[in-house]
């Protein structure tokens, strides 16, 4: 199981930063977001070889365009 | 009517002693931000933390003024063409030119963004693209320790003033409504840019003073 933005989900061997957005039901394959696994920022750079752990609290912050 | 009468750093220092308490002006004249930006956001919030009095600035962009900006940036007429860098730099200066500022006119990439904001107390990220801001707030919080960081995002329309919000998420602060994206019919104007460029300023104040009581 992991909670991510305080929501539950079930957790999987091998669950990765892809899976996770599927599960949320993101279309994107790379969407603009910052997430935060258990506090640690994983860079968009690493989601490729990021395995999310069991127990998992995670934090996915939406980026909007405009400034 | 017009002055042409000027003002010494003394004179507007112990304005802003009577006017903010020394206390807290003395604290902000030692202080550097740095702004990722200078659009709707930054040029707005450059010149709020420049009347607040902010003893350095370093503001970053790499593009020109051009008419379209208009609408909801801090610049005039007289600046289109000219680099946003140079054209904020002549605004607070007319402000009050005993701050330090620092104009940076280049693109910001993960490779120079640490180099360019190593010096500042707080970082505030004022760009348009989304994934520039993924960019920047990932770096300032895997390279730096302690470095906070405040963001926009969800700012664009009108009206709905009561959704703009402020999330805190350790070091990162982010300011905005989370869902009001830029896009056709949905403009960037004025007054939701300027509230969250203004909140984003109040928020460096509350972060490097700490909470007002």
């Amino acid at each position: 199981m992991i909670v991510v933005n305080d929501e539950s989900f079930d957790w999987f061997e091998k669950m990765n930063i892809y899976n996770l957005f599927k599960t949320m039901g993101y279309t994107l394959k790379k969407p603009s977001v910052l997430i935060k696994v258990n506090n640690t920022v994983i860079k968009k750079s690493e989601w490729d070889d990021y395995f999310i752990p069991d127990n998992s609290e995670i934090t996915v912050v939406n980026l909007l365009r405009g400034g | 009517m017009t002055t042409s009468r000027s003002f010494s750093n003394t004179e507007i220092s112990e304005t802003h002693n009577i006017l903010h308490t020394p206390e807290i002006a003395s604290k902000l004249k030692k202080l550097t931000i740095g702004i990722a930006g200078l659009g709707g956001l930054g040029s707005n919030a450059a010149v709020a933390l420049a009347r607040a009095g902010i003893g350095k600035l370093i503001l970053v962009d790499f593009d020109r003024v051009e008419l379209s900006n208009l609408n909801r940036q801090a610049y005039f007429l007289e600046h289109i063409g000219m680099y946003k860098t140079h054209a904020i730099v002549d605004i607070i200066s007319r402000i009050n030119p005993f701050i330090d500022l620092i104009p940076v006119r280049t693109t910001i990439t993960e490779k120079n963004c640490m180099a360019i904001f190593e010096s500042t107390d707080l970082v505030i990220e004022a760009v348009d693209e989304a994934e520039t801001k993924e960019m920047i707030i990932e770096t300032i919080l895997t390279e730096s320790e302690i470095m906070p960081i405040i963001a926009g995002s969800g700012m664009a329309g009108y009206g709905k003033n009561s959704i703009l919000t402020e999330t805190k998420l350790g070091r990162l602060r982010l300011l905005g409504d989370d869902i009001s994206e830029v896009s056709p019919g949905v403009p960037l104007m004025a007054p939701r840019v300027g509230i969250v460029a203004n909140m984003q300023a109040n928020a460096a104040l509350e972060i490097l003073l700490g909470e007002w009581k």
